[in-house]
Formats: structure tokens, C-alpha cells, sequence
């Protein structure tokens, strides 16, 4: 483990910023592209959108054709990814979505390519329930993990690829034997799982939320949503175009249409039942783990006010 | 994804109004009675399609024109280019003795397995609008276990008029075979009322369903219902685990 003082930290996290295409909360909205360190922003809890897009961006060129010829577009990465500031829940989101794009050329190349730097929580928001999922906000699994202490930052490599990167920027820093802060953090409201109970939750009366306008915010903030369309795009001669995905939401009305014309889920609530459901029940018979890190970006974004852990309590 | 394989449209053929075989090179290897295809229509856009014919060199489509792809597919000519990709999906459950029970179209992916297993197949029950929109027709002729119903007579028509589910319902069969019902979900709800009369168990009948999808490989969602994806888990699935979907689907 290292310590650094707050300029040392700028002065690395600058030259990761020079050399690789570095992302990093830039405000408390979202993850964006740095290029200077002012721009980072030190004080949230978690960012408003997670950073599932960089992985998997919300439109993605997956061909190229012609009337004559088609031909698979791989991401251009010239440079490394760096993700900095990631927290626990983000990068259990992010283990949960190499699962589900194991086999996708496209999310591999990218994952691949990228190295994860996370960053402990020191507080958490009203929305936070990570701990009901057995995470811990104080300890995750990235390439390097950070631990913030206001005028000084822990570095502590967890990986190869971490421990590489911290021996070659930061081969003038000794080793420290200080050990950070430890913090208890208060979460205001903790959810008990028991994977029998949830099954209750197939016999729940969803009309209860009958508020849900089916907006598809909270399947655009959620960090393990993985949903897509696929549309051809054509140029104006309609003989070239592009195959792109582009990210779709189970609340939308037309997304269990049939042939026919016939709509599976046609209610509102219907569609939030699905959404809850496919995070607590079906994600762990495809995925082996749940759908939701407890991030609580769901329950902060939705504008009536829906909130996941009163649905899973009831 | 899989690759997409460019592949030349062979020969057309008309089964019914607005409904035609294609048949277009193989370039996809082994395909299992019961599976399905992306097929794309460049500037178009991309469909999954069952396959109603396997075979080495070729495999052959039967489409109704319904959408945007497959409107764009019935403006091909022979000789025309299209892509294709997989197979996806499970198949068609092996067994002894089928039989099949069809509605509309819904023979086009049933005729593939009829194709390849022809001995054990007992019976096909084949219900259509009238007697033009059957598909199939000189095959329908050479198969003499097949039972035809309409809705509608039209004229020069002498086969019966009702549902399918008359056909079953007079039939003199054992419940020991194999059922495989191929159609739109409501007629699969009626017909497997109809055999469980007739004494068929839950675990024999299978049904081949069809849900909206994008990739074929479980990743765009939407062919979710409960703990299936359409796409990887099915299209074919058994009764009783269609009756303990989280969803009503037929």
C-alpha cells in the first residue's frame, strides 16, 4: 500500500490522464473523458449515471454495409481506458455485466482493454442499500483501489495490472505501514434478503404502483441494464448504412411486441413487474448473481418516487 | 454475435398470398428441425425466420410478408443477394411417434421435421383461413397422414370448414405421442385444451413460440419471459413449463 499526499495523487492521476483515455466522475452527474485533473470531481457518493457506458455505449456501430458487401465495425482503441472513482457497487456492476457480454465482441474489446482504479465511499446517500447485497462500500474489486482521506490518498494495487501501473508512476514512493481511518458507514435503510421470500415477490400485486409512468429512467441509470434494439441506419443514396445497437428499455410499451400486434405487457405496471422480477429472480437463474448492486440510482432518478426497497420489504 | 454469412437467393416459390418459399444457399452447416435464422436485408434491417427445409447445399424460408424485412424480401429476385446468420435456438424434441398439430404459416417450420423423420410422424392436423392460404400444398397432397380443416369454404374447396380443434377432438388416437404445435398463441391455448381431453399429458406436448428479438444470443432482452430467453431456452418449449411461465403467454 502506498500513501500519497493530494498533490502527489493530481500528479499521478494527471500523467494517467496524458497518456490514456482516462474517465472520471466530472461532476455528480456522470463518468466523462478528463484531460485536465481540475476537471474531476471529488465530492459525490455516486454518480447519477453508472459507467456501464463506456463499455457498452448507448449507440454502438456494429457493421458497416452496402448493397454488396457487410463488414463487423470493432471498436477503435488505440490508447488504454482507465475508469477512475468507480465505487463498490460499480464494479460489482461491472463484474455482473462480463458476465451477461461474455461472448460480445464488442463489450470484450473494450473490457479488455480498460483498467479499473475504484475509490472507497466515506458517506453514503439516502438511496445507498449496498450492504444489503453483502457489499462493502469501504473495500472493492478493482486494479487499484483508493481510499480518500481528505488530504491524503491510500493506493492499494489488487490486481497484476494495478500493481504494474503504481511500480512504474510510482516507483520514488515507499511502501507505507499506516493503515487508513476504519469507518462505519450508516446506511438508512437495509433490505434482508432470503432467496425464498423473494420468490414472493411473483405473487405480488404490482398495481399498487400504479404511479410508474414507465419512463425507462430507472432502466437507463441502472448499471447491470443490458437491453438493446438493433436499427439499420441508411444514408441518403439508400444504398450504404450502418448496423447499429442502440439501448432499449423493458418499460417501453413496444418492447414485448409480437406479431400481430399483439403486446405481452400492455399495462404499466405490468412493465415494472418485469423490470423487478427480471433484477431478483430471472438475473440469478441466467447470471448467477442478482441484478441490483444496491446502488440506488433507481430510486433517486424516478420522477414519482418508486422506491425499490419498499417494493422488496413489502 | 455470429458472423453474418452473404448468401444467394436459389429459387422462389409461391405457397399462398403474401406468402412465399425462398430458398437460398446453405452457408450455415448444421440446422436442427425446430430452429430459426436472422436473415438481413442490408439498409433494411434484420428478422428471425424459421427454417421450413434443411438441407446440404440449400435451405429454404417460407415467409408471409408482414414487416419491414420481409416486405424488402419479396422484392428479391432468384439470383439476388441476402445474409444470414446461426442457427438459433433449441430443436424439435426426438421421439417415436409425432403428432403434429399446425396453424396458418405455422407449418413452415414443422415441414423441416416432417422432412427428416417422415416414418414417425402419425398424424398432421392442419388448420388455415381457407384453402388458398394453406402453404404447402402438393406436399400436403403426397402426405397421407395429414387431416385439412378451413374456416372458410371458398369456391372448388371440399375440404371440411371449423378449427383445428375439431380435427383432434374426432380423431381416434392413443395418447403416447409425441405433440408438436406450431401456430399463434391462442390456438396453441385451445388445442392443448383439446388433447388434454383427449388424455394427453402436459410433459408430451410441445409448442414452438415466437417473441420479438434483436440478437438471438440472450443479450438484448427481449424475448425474456420469467427465467427463459425465447431465443437460447426455446423456441420450442414443453407445455408444462409454458404453463409455469411468469407470464401469460398462450
Amino acid at each position: 500500500m502506498k500513501l500519497l499526499k493530494k498533490k502527489e495523487f493530481l500528479v499521478f492521476l494527471e500523467t494517467l490522464a496524458k497518456k490514456n483515455d482516462f474517465y472520471a466522475p466530472t461532476s455528480k452527474k456522470e463518468f466523462g473523458r478528463i484531460r485536465k485533473v481540475d476537471d474531476i470531481c471529488f465530492d459525490y457518493t455516486k454518480t447519477e449515471m453508472p459507467a456501464k457506458s463506456i463499455f457498452f455505449p448507448r449507440e454502438e456501430i456494429m457493421m458497416r454495409f452496402s448493397e454488396k458487401k457487410i463488414r463487423i465495425v470493432k471498436p477503435r482503441l488505440k490508447r488504454k481506458t482507465i475508469i477512475f472513482g468507480l465505487r463498490s457497487c460499480d464494479l460489482v456492476a461491472i463484474e455482473i455485466m462480463d458476465r451477461i457480454f461474455e461472448n460480445d465482441l464488442w463489450y470484450k474489446a473494450r473490457r479488455e482493454n480498460a483498467i479499473l482504479i475504484g475509490m472507497a465511499c466515506n458517506k453514503t446517500d439516502d438511496s445507498c442499500f449496498c450492504a444489503s447485497f453483502g457489499i462493502n462500500p469501504r473495500n472493492g474489486d478493482a486494479d487499484l483501489w483508493v481510499i480518500n482521506e481528505g488530504e491524503s490518498f491510500f493506493l492499494q494495487p489488487k490486481t497484476s495490472v494495478g500493481r504494474k501501473l503504481v511500480n512504474k508512476l510510482l516507483k520514488n514512493i515507499p511502501n507505507t505501514r499506516k493503515k487508513p481511518k476504519k469507518r462505519r458507514l450508516k446506511f438508512k435503510k437495509k433490505v434482508l434478503f432470503n432467496k425464498k421470500e423473494l420468490q414472493k415477490l411473483k405473487e405480488l400485486n404490482f398495481d399498487n404502483w400504479e404511479e410508474c409512468l414507465a419512463c425507462g429512467s430507472c432502466t437507463t441509470v441502472c448499471p447491470t441494464c443490458h437491453c438493446f434494439d438493433v436499427v439499420d441506419v441508411v444514408e441518403q443514396d439508400f444504398k450504404r448504412g450502418v448496423r447499429k445497437r442502440v439501448w432499449a428499455s423493458c418499460m417501453e410499451r413496444d418492447f414485448s411486441r409480437i406479431a400481430g400486434d399483439l403486446i405481452l405487457r400492455n399495462k404499466r405496471t405490468d412493465r415494472l413487474r418485469q423490470f423487478v422480477l427480471d433484477k431478483f429472480i430471472y438475473f440469478e437463474h441466467h447470471y448467477g448473481h442478482m441484478g441490483c448492486v444496491g446502488c440506488g440510482r433507481c430510486i433517486e432518478t424516478c420522477p414519482v418516487g418508486i422506491d425499490i426497497r419498499k417494493i422488496l420489504s413489502k | 454475435m455470429d458472423k453474418v454469412k452473404r448468401t444467394k437467393i436459389l429459387k422462389i416459390k409461391e405457397e399462398a398470398p403474401d406468402i412465399l418459399t425462398f430458398r437460398v444457399q446453405n452457408k450455415l452447416g448444421g440446422i436442427e428441425p425446430g430452429q430459426f435464422i436472422f436473415l438481413s436485408i442490408n439498409t433494411v434491417g434484420e428478422a428471425p425466420i424459421s427454417v421450413s427445409s434443411i438441407n446440404e447445399d440449400y435451405i429454404e424460408l417460407t415467409v408471409k410478408k408482414l414487416g419491414l424485412v420481409t416486405t424488402a424480401l419479396f422484392q428479391k429476385k432468384v439470383g439476388d443477394i441476402v445474409y444470414i446468420r446461426g442457427p438459433y435456438g433449441n430443436c424439435f424434441p426426438t421421439a417415436k411417434q409425432y403428432v403434429l398439430v399446425a396453424g396458418g404459416f405455422g407449418l413452415a417450420p414443422l415441414k423441416a421435421l416432417i422432412e427428416k423423420k417422415q416414418k414417425n410422424v402419425k398424424k398432421l392436423f392442419y388448420g388455415a383461413k381457407t384453402f388458398e392460404d394453406m402453404i404447402f400444398k402438393d406436399e400436403l397432397k403426397k402426405w397421407q397422414f395429414s387431416e385439412l380443416i378451413v374456416e372458410r369454404k371458398t369456391k372448388g374447396c371440399h375440404l371440411p370448414t371449423g378449427l383445428v380443434t375439431d380435427l383432434i377432438e374426432k380423431a381416434k388416437m392413443r395418447p403416447i405421442s409425441t405433440v408438436i404445435i406450431c401456430g399463434p398463441p391462442i390456438m396453441i391455448r385451445f388445442v392443448s385444451q383439446s388433447l388434454e381431453k383427449k388424455g394427453f399429458k402436459d410433459k408430451k406436448i410441445y409448442a414452438s413460440l415466437e417473441k420479438t428479438m434483436y440478437c438471438g444470443t440472450g443479450l438484448c432482452g427481449h424475448c425474456n419471459i420469467g427465467s427463459y430467453y425465447v431465443c437460447k431456452d426455446g423456441p420450442v418449449f414443453r407445455l408444462d413449463n409454458i404453463k409455469n411461465f411468469e407470464e401469460k403467454i398462450i
